[in-house]
């Protein structure tokens, strides 16, 4: 196998493992604690900007011609550290204000608005973070500058993947664990949980928070492997990407983003194959039509994706019939009979499914 | 200063009407169906490409227009028979029904790109500009506001007198309810899909009239604005949706006088937001 | 609305639902590992006598038209190298790879040019979005690249594979102001748009007017793609600017110059840059505005091209009679241009290398572009070859006119003031080399 080759295909197992850590948090975000965060790129977008800011200094901003608010060079690993507290933080303040004072079904338009005003924000103002151009020669971790060998870009493959494990580790304490439990009771029926003593508001805060640290890391990795970061890379239908690898692999299933993030960037990469006819280009449109195909298919028929969230326990009657019927993440159908019986069954006072 | 207070005043009237029919459109769908569609961008461009054709074609101009909102009325009843309404009878979510629209704006956006590819058309407009004091407007902008204020007065109308509006109304009110009381309701969510579909495909041509030359992608440098317009009016009212309009027009408008004009859009989506946070029924919405 | 969102626990017996589904699951990843991996096999016509031009460049995105804009200087320059016999015996083809406007993207297509295509001779492409995410890489693979970023990133630059046959975005920006004085405006409103190239040379025609004494009389900057631009027209009319200068993106262009014509009733004089002589612009203001009423009122800074000596007529020539979609709009496009150009001085120092790989023959891209003492001059690839056949040395001047490359592999044109006819460009006058060198160190000057 050439050297081209191999790192043709490190560079795709980066991806994986991008969208794997970026899954993870999306996923503890919305499959888990019910937040339907639209807006998750921004926090993409951070890490990559804090990295790029605490690698470049003044010195690396005058290299490039480049301007930039703040600036501070300082030495691997402290950046992309950085990058994961700024994101948590951002995301705690973000979710502080949304997750309160917003009812739930606008939480999504918020958050979405949000992405696409930093995003006319950055390209506004070339002062504040360099605008359209985005900051660039940013130095690659340990070398400095990029090398671009096949041998360290499978050592930063390596290291990436130790991060994904760290990873791992974090979002299974986290999702399988008492908390994990209580915000899914929080995602499954609020009030209740609340009656029961749960603190809706602190418990998806601190999932929000969580979700968004994981996707500054991902931001962070991102500009250290581009060497460049600019609001081409993070427009905010990036995060559908991210949708699709969480619908399609599995709903707060960890292994099953795993899958998703598989299937995404397979898919990615063949359609790029195809031959271009005429002027256009059918790989990049065939790719677009099949995520958005796969999305909606996913959604439709199983909506809880290859692997399904596992749980243990189940208690009344009504809700054994909505898992029977499948709707993993579907409210309650809302058929408008006028017949008490079956409205009464949705309601789970009488099991009326032949088990 | 006077001047361009005046003259933001007449450029946001006339963003105002442009957006006015696209997110009366809009909120019409999210009352009867509940849905927050986000393929209605997609569909607005198709419209103005639907136009070119038909314009290129021979036919006038305006009735082109009728014609693209008649395809994009069509296409909107295929849209909630086929996907929209069997995933809401399964009880899909209203997340679930954003992520499907996206989506399949996303496919619509690559096939009409792949297909039709990315230059740029207009329509051969010929007209007179007319001064008043120092707001100056052009033979089809007056064409654009007059036909926002006949259509946002004739929806308005419709949807108070008629006994379809009613109907209209009292689905979106309460559909169970409505449905006890007699009506329809799934007759009730076609024709209004139809009647939305209508006006998302005339507010896509009013859009590309004001810009003077496009291309399939022009669509999402309005969308973000129709959505804003329309959660700020507040749901489903067309009174409020045109009210909605005007106001993002203007502080859109009077930001790029005061501050700088690079930060319009950042403005306008800082307005949705705050709405939201505030007042999320919508601005022009009694509270009930 | 539904105001709280019941998502119902799924559950059910783990282990049967699992066997089944990491089935489904395996075979799924299996699939899109299978597709990737079977479909690496392909490219145009592989095996020997076959050599590759990469075209790696937005064909959607933010900068869609660059792809098409590349292509089409591609193809005309393939033909006529095909035509003359190829590269040392190998047939040219043009491959298009799309980066999306997107370095996240661009930096895959990167490594997949570089690890799947047979005997690539060059890359073509990377507009400011993703040039400094993709050029360090070529560089390392030792690949030529000729790309049409003017970023001031590149002014100076250790790339040695890399070359820049655009003018840089800064040096246009001083080029506008001292057009603006000859064309004789003294108080010009200063119009950019939002992307990377406007960001680029905004700051450079600002300075460079107050260095020749006559400040902007406003600066306007225009958000991409607005509904209504009657405030920034407002602006312009109320300091009563004398001409409108700048870039602009094509799709805020089209609504921005539309709006100027309603409210100054004609539209006003327009001073552009190469970024301005671009298809997809020309298309949509011509649109919005009338193309005559557009050609009347534009002037163009761009860099000295004989647009009639014959290394453009036979770009001319090869382009029209080519596959090309489009192609009418793309024989005034610099830029187009440009990267035939490039092809052919790359080709031609294949073949006086006798060798194929850039780090063999990539010394002698200078000379030829140049020229060196005693050279005979060429306009054409077949010239050029003949040429060489007889041990000549060459330069090659072509669609672009005479090249030079500085020592940092960048261009520093000549300026010259044109006009847009249906033909083609006219050239009116040459802007003084003299005004510009001194505008770049920041002294001050004046146009006589």
């Amino acid at each position: 196998m050439s050297g081209q080759m191999s790192t043709y295909i490190a560079t795709g197992v980066l991806y994986a493992l991008l969208y794997v850590i970026g899954g993870w948090g999306l996923n503890l975000q919305f499959a888990t604690a019910g937040i339907i965060n639209f807006g998750f790129i921004l926090f993409v977008a951070i890490g990559g900007y804090v990295v790029g800011l605490f690698t470049l200094g003044p010195a690396g901003l005058t290299a490039g011609q480049q301007h930039a608010f703040f600036t501070r060079a300082l030495p691997f690993p402290l950046p992309i550290i950085l990058a994961v507290v700024v994101g948590a933080v951002l995301a705690a303040i973000i979710g502080a204000l949304v997750l309160r004072r917003v009812r739930r079904d606008q939480q999504a338009i918020v958050l979405l608005a949000l992405a696409l005003a930093a995003f006319y924000f950055v390209t506004a103002d070339p002062g504040f973070l360099n605008g359209s151009i985005g900051l660039l020669l940013i130095p690659q971790p340990v070398i400095g500058s990029n090398v671009a060998t096949a041998g360290y870009e499978w050592a930063f493959v390596g290291g990436v993947a130790v991060l994904t494990i760290a990873c791992w580790l974090v979002m299974r304490a986290t999702t399988e664990s008492p908390f994990g439990r209580a915000l899914r009771a929080v995602r499954d029926n609020e009030p209740a949980a609340e009656a029961l003593g749960y603190n809706a508001f602190s418990l998806q805060l601190r999932a929000f928070t969580i979700g968004g640290a994981a996707g500054a890391l991902v931001g962070g990795i991102f500009a250290y492997f581009l060497t460049v970061w600019s609001p081409s890379a993070w427009g905010f239908a990036e995060t559908f990407y991210f949708f699709t690898v969480v619908i399609v692999g599995g709903m707060s299933n960890l292994g099953g983003v795993v899958i998703g993030a598989i299937v995404v960037v397979g898919m990615q990469q063949a359609f790029q194959y195809l031959p271009n006819i005429g002027t256009s280009n059918l790989g990049v449109a065939l790719q677009t039509i099949c995520a958005s195909a796969l999305t909606v298919v996913f959604l439709a028929v199983r909506p809880r994706g290859i692997l399904p969230e596992r749980l243990h326990r189940v208690y009344t009657p009504g809700a054994q019939a909505a898992a029977r019927r499948g709707d993993f993440i579907q409210g309650p159908a809302r058929r408008r009979t006028a017949e008490p019986e079956r409205a009464l069954a949705e309601m789970g006072e009488v099991d009326t499914n032949a088990e | 200063m006077i001047h361009a207070l005046a003259v933001s005043l007449g450029s946001a009237v006339v963003v105002a009407a442009v957006l006015s029919l696209a997110t009366i459109g809009f909120t019409l769908r999210y009352a009867v169906s509940g849905v927050f569609d986000l393929t209605y961008g997609a569909l607005m461009g198709l419209a103005m490409l639907i136009a070119y054709i038909c314009a290129s074609a021979g036919i006038n101009l305006w009735a082109a227009m009728i014609l693209a909102g008649g395809c994009i009325a069509v296409a909107s009843v295929l849209l909630e028979r086929l996907i929209v309404r069997p995933m809401l009878s399964r009880g899909a979510t209203s997340w679930v029904m954003m992520i499907i629209t996206f989506a399949l704006g996303l496919a619509i956006e690559a096939s009409v790109l792949a297909t039709w590819g990315p230059q740029f058309t207009s329509y051969a407009l010929v007209g007179r500009t007319y001064h008043f004091g120092s707001v100056v407007i052009t033979t089809d902008q007056l064409w654009i506001v007059l036909i926002a204020a006949i259509g946002t007065l004739s929806i308005g109308l419709l949807l108070e007198f008629t006994q379809w509006g009613r109907a209209m109304r009292g689905t979106a009110a309460n559909p169970g309810l409505a449905e006890s009381c007699g009506i329809r309701v799934t007759t009730v969510r076609t024709l209004t899909w139809l009647l939305s579909g209508l006006l998302c495909g005339v507010g896509g041509v009013l859009i590309a009239i004001q810009i003077g030359s496009f291309m399939y992608t022009s669509w999402e440098q309005f969308f973000p604005l129709v959505i804003a317009a329309a959660i700020v009016g507040g749901v489903g009212r067309a009174g409020g949706a045109f009210a909605g309009a005007l106001l993002i027009g203007l502080v859109t408008a009077l930001a790029s006088a005061l501050l700088s004009s690079a930060y319009e859009d950042v403005i306008a989506l800082g307005v949705l937001i705050l709405v939201l946070f505030i007042r999320p029924r919508g601005l022009f919405v009694r509270a009930v | 609305m539904n105001d709280t969102q019941n998502i119902e626990i799924g559950i059910g017996n783990p282990e049967k639902r699992r066997g089944r589904v990491l089935r489904l699951a395996a075979a799924a990843s299996a699939l899109s590992i299978g597709l990737a991996a079977c479909a690496s096999g392909h490219t145009s016509s592989s095996g020997q006598g076959v050599a590759t031009v990469a075209v790696l460049s937005s064909f959607t995105g933010a900068d869609t038209g660059y792809g098409q804009e590349g292509m089409s200087g591609c193809i005309p320059a393939v033909d006529l190298i095909n035509a003359a016999g190829g590269v040392l015996h190998h047939k040219l083809s043009c491959q298009a790879y799309d980066d999306r406007s997107d370095p996240a993207d661009a930096v895959p297509e990167v490594h997949k040019i570089l690890a799947s295509t047979p005997s690539l001779l060059m890359t073509l492409g990377s507009g400011g979005n993703t040039a400094a995410a993709v050029v360090p890489l070529f560089n390392a693979a030792k690949v030529t690249v000729f790309s049409e970023t003017g970023q001031s990133l590149f002014n100076v630059n250790h790339y040695s594979y890399y070359w820049r046959d655009v003018p840089v975005d800064a040096s246009q920006g001083y080029a506008m102001a001292i057009a603006t004085r000859m064309l004789g405006y003294s108080h010009p409103a200063a119009v950019f748009g939002q992307n990377v190239s406007s960001q680029g040379s905004l700051p450079s025609f600002v300075q460079g007017m107050n260095l020749l004494g006559h400040p902007v009389a406003t600066k306007v900057l225009l958000p991409t793609s607005a509904p209504s631009y009657a405030t920034q027209v407002a602006a312009i009319q109320s300091a009563h600017a004398d001409a409108v200068v700048g870039e602009i993106d094509p799709a805020s262009a089209a609504t921005f110059t539309t709006e100027l014509k309603q409210v100054f009733g004609h539209l006003p004089p327009l001073v552009g840059d190469q970024a301005t002589d671009e298809s997809p612009f020309l298309k949509a203001v011509g649109g919005a505005v009338g193309a005559s009423t557009l050609r009347q009122r534009l002037t163009l800074v761009l860099p000295v091209a004989s647009s009639t000596g014959p290394g453009f007529l036979a770009f001319k020539k090869a382009l029209l009679s080519s596959a090309t979609p489009n192609k009418t709009t793309y024989v005034t496009d610099s830029y187009s241009a440009a990267d035939y150009d490039a092809i052919i001085t790359t080709a031609l120092a294949a073949d006086e290398a006798k060798s194929l790989a850039s780090a063999n023959f990539e010394r002698y891209i200078m000379p030829i572009a140049n020229g060196v003492p005693g050279a005979t001059v060429v306009h054409t690839y077949a010239e050029g070859v003949a040429a060489l056949a007889k041990g000549e040395k060459i330069h090659y001047e072509g669609a672009s006119g005479p090249i030079s490359f500085d020592r940092y592999h960048n261009w520093e044109p000549g300026y010259v003031l044109s006009q847009l006819t249906p033909g083609g460009v006219k050239d009116l006058r040459l802007v003084p080399n003299s005004i510009l060198r001194k505008l770049e160190v920041g002294q001050h000057a004046t146009v006589g």
